[in-house]
């Protein structure tokens, strides 16, 4: 194999696959990225067995061929060399040598042929949504995804396509973000839960403006970019049933600006205890009042104007997560619904724009 | 400053309440361990049982051919959990710097506590006296400068013992007792010094420091230390558990998964109910599984803290699925570690039912308190042993 390619191009590619490589592998080769010359291509493969990705960067192929080399090494290189021409060669023994103005590197590279196959599906149907959109709603849901590694099927996010719908869903356990968005055609009908280290990627290799495909299949998501592809492969397990703990016709309902809550629920904060930040909120028509108190240290209280209709009422919240989401929109006004002391929160825009967060309260 | 430390260490702790309780065992040798025809341990022996060389952590069936006439007793954790509270408590009685070593023996701090009792050596005549009068049970004691000769001297003369150092006594206290006596001197480092020429405490303190050091490293050190009677270590009330787990060991070894999940079972609801008791939430849930051919495998997950029977089971079971047993079992453990307080504050989602089964293991918890550990099993556990029995 014997290829030039621009530095530039070559290190934007590495670095949409690189991250996927584990620093830890439990066989070597994935420590590796699979480079593969061929027309006027070079693509650049990575996997972990659960996530895979492939890249193609515009080439000079003065031969075809395959090989692999420490992906870390690989992209510690490029990124220090000067904008210019990167030669790379495959030699004896698979060695690569690379030579770019100056510099050259020989890497001890292995046969590509152990290397695993990132296989995408061939899906029935694609999705497709421009880049910033699924961004969005990534971003609307990813927060609420589970850190509890003994819930396997809460560490990922939930993708559903129905009707016209693209439906992104995740939970702790203790709040639930959904983010809808309703295309213009028909999505088909599928779903499956994505795993989180998928998810990471995606919000790294999403552009601004550009169309995306996904598709679920069995037990793989897809999604599709002009010379990118990235595999994952869906986490087994049962994705609770959301539907019947989002609250519907809570009574009290507060509309506060967003970034006024925000800053009330820190400051108050402060003075919470460090595990949860639990915050109280007490409600009455026409004020908020926000307090947390520790023994250790002491207290916090902040009293605030604002639009409530409602029985008066008082609820805990791990502080935290009513900043995370509402955080995840855009518009500065939100809509804070409450039942009770013991019922759930709802977090949502006031006009309905695809977002909700359900929040369950902490005992104070 | 000199100090007046006591350790009381039971005589023969749980063979000693079960002769208690049954007059008919007095003066007979009784075991308290794992059945006699299975392969597990002895848990404790009785003096009359010690004469026959039945030590405890031998083997059981050991135990048996030693002494057949033996009266065998199973564990009966909580009834001595219950005694050794009691035990506590009358030590608290006369300082505040008790540390529990475990449910049979304990530091106490009496330096300072003259005024109240008179000399140490009094109060720790009184301590005797007042856990034979309360307990009907025997303690030996050892009052010394430390905690490492308090302990050396509690155990010089049982049963019912009471051995003195007094303060700049301690080199010459050791000095006739053989080596391994000291802390962290085992059977490796016992065969070293031997080749030393060194059998007794004595012959270590007229051996050059830097001998020690070169030969033993930071060890070494230690060691001198120790030979000297040096050790300046506290007395610490409360040292909370780091963890607390249950393990067992089969019959015969076990290829059915369906007892390896009942026997899991089993043991999440003890170790939760421990956990409840001490106030306790763990984060980490620890699998251990030992095959046939005694290969161990341990495998943990980290995650909510919980003290919920069924939650730890279910843990510990995703654990057993992802190891893929793949011979016969010997034992099979559970742990629970990472301990905090339980952080009940924030509800949850879909846990409709937590809340149900937190009454549920409060209510539980008050009958094992009433009539006894198990009382109450989970259902996968009663038909297991209806089909066994």
């Amino acid at each position: 194999m014997e290829v030039v390619l621009d530095r530039d191009a070559f290190l934007r590619g590495l670095q949409m696959v690189q991250n996927i490589v584990e620093p830890r592998q439990t066989l070597p080769i994935l420590a590796n990225v699979l480079v593969e010359a061929e027309g006027e291509t070079v693509r650049l493969t990575a996997t972990d067995l659960e996530v895979g990705a492939r890249v193609g960067v515009p080439a000079r192929v003065a031969s075809p061929g395959a090989i692999t080399v420490s992906a870390r090494k690989l992209a510690e290189i490029v990124k220090e060399l000067p904008a210019a021409a990167v030669a790379l060669r495959v030699g004896e023994n698979a060695t690569v040598s690379l030579r770019c103005g100056g510099a050259t590197y020989k890497l001890v590279g292995l046969a590509p042929d152990d290397f695993p196959a990132v296989v995408p599906a061939t899906p029935a149907s694609w999705v497709t949504l421009d880049a910033r959109t699924l961004r969005e709603m990534l971003a609307q849901t990813k927060f609420a995804v589970s850190h509890d590694e003994t819930r396997y099927a809460l560490n990922g996010i939930l993708f559903t396509f129905q009707g016209k719908d693209v439906r992104l869903v995740a939970t702790d356990g203790h709040r639930l973000a959904i983010s809808m968005r309703s295309l213009g055609t028909g999505v088909g009908g599928a779903s499956g839960i994505v795993p989180r280290k998928a998810v990471n990627e995606l919000e790294r290799v999403l552009g601004a403006g550009e169309d995306v495909q996904i598709a679920i299949t069995d037990n793989q998501f897809v999604l599709q970019m002009p010379n990118f592809v990235m595999t994952a492969r869906l986490i087994e397990g049962q994705f609770p049933n959301y539907e019947a703990v989002v609250p519907k016709n809570h009574p009290g309902k507060l509309v506060i600006g967003r970034s006024v809550l925000a800053a009330a629920l820190r400051r108050v904060a402060v003075m919470a205890e460090e595990r949860n930040k639990p915050v109280k909120l007490t409600l009455a028509p026409a004020t908020l009042r926000l307090s947390a108190s520790s023994q250790e240290l002491g207290e916090a209280e902040e009293i605030l104007e604002v639009e409530y209709a409602g029985e008066e009422l008082t609820i805990g919240f791990n502080s935290r997560y009513v900043l995370d989401a509402i955080s995840a929109v855009e518009k500065d006004q939100v809509v804070f619904e409450f039942k009770d002391g013991l019922s759930p929160g709802l977090i949502k825009t006031v006009e309905d724009e695809g977002y909700c967060c359900v929040i369950m309260p902490m005992r104070i | 400053m000199t100090r007046a430390i006591a350790h009381v260490d039971m005589d023969a702790f749980y063979a000693s309440i079960e002769q208690r309780d049954r007059p008919a065992l007095a003066g007979r040798p009784v075991i308290v361990g794992a059945d006699p025809r299975g392969r597990g341990v002895v848990s404790a022996a009785s003096y009359e049982a010690r004469a026959y060389g039945v030590r405890s952590a031998m083997p059981i069936g050991r135990a048996a051919r030693l002494c057949p006439q033996a009266a065998f007793l199973p564990v009966d954790m909580a009834k001595y959990r219950a005694v050794s509270l009691e035990i506590m408590a009358i030590l608290a009685d006369f300082s505040p710097l008790v540390e529990p070593v475990s449910v049979d023996e304990a530091f106490i701090d009496l330096t300072g506590t003259e005024p109240l009792f008179g000399s140490p050596l009094d109060a720790v005549r009184l301590i005797k006296q007042r856990i034979r009068r309360d307990t009907e049970l025997t303690a030996s004691a050892g009052l010394a400068p430390n905690k490492f000769l308090a302990k050396v001297a509690s155990d010089l003369e049982k049963p019912d013992g009471l051995v003195v150092v007094p303060p700049g006594g301690e080199a010459a206290f050791l000095a006739p007792l053989p080596v391994e006596r000291l802390w962290g001197v085992g059977r490796v480092m016992g065969r070293e010094l031997r080749e030393l020429g060194v059998t007794t405490v004595g012959q270590l303190q007229r051996m050059p420091r830097a001998v020690l050091v070169r030969r033993f490293g930071r060890h070494g050190e230690d060691l001198y230390a120790l030979a000297v009677g040096r050790d300046d270590r506290p007395v610490e009330p409360f040292e909370d558990p780091k963890s607390m787990g249950a393990e067992e060991t089969y019959g015969t070894d076990c290829r059915d998964p369906e007892r390896l999940r009942a026997t899991l079972r089993g043991q999440a609801e003890r170790v939760a109910a421990e956990l409840r008791d001490g106030g306790f939430a763990a984060a980490r849930v620890t699998l251990k599984l030992r095959y046939g051919d005694f290969e161990t495998l341990t495998r943990s997950v980290t995650g909510e803290p919980t003290q919920d029977g069924l939650e730890l089971y279910r843990r510990a079971l995703a654990l057993l699925e992802r190891l893929g047993v793949s011979r016969p079992v010997r034992l099979i453990g559970l742990a629970a570690s990472h301990l905090g307080p339980p952080g009940r504050s924030q509800l949850g989602l879909f846990d409709a039912d937590v809340a149900r089964r937190e009454r549920l293991a409060a209510a539980l918890d008050r009958l094992a308190a009433r009539f006894g550990d198990g009382t109450v099993v989970p259902a996968a556990l009663l038909s297991r042993r209806a089909r066994r029995g």
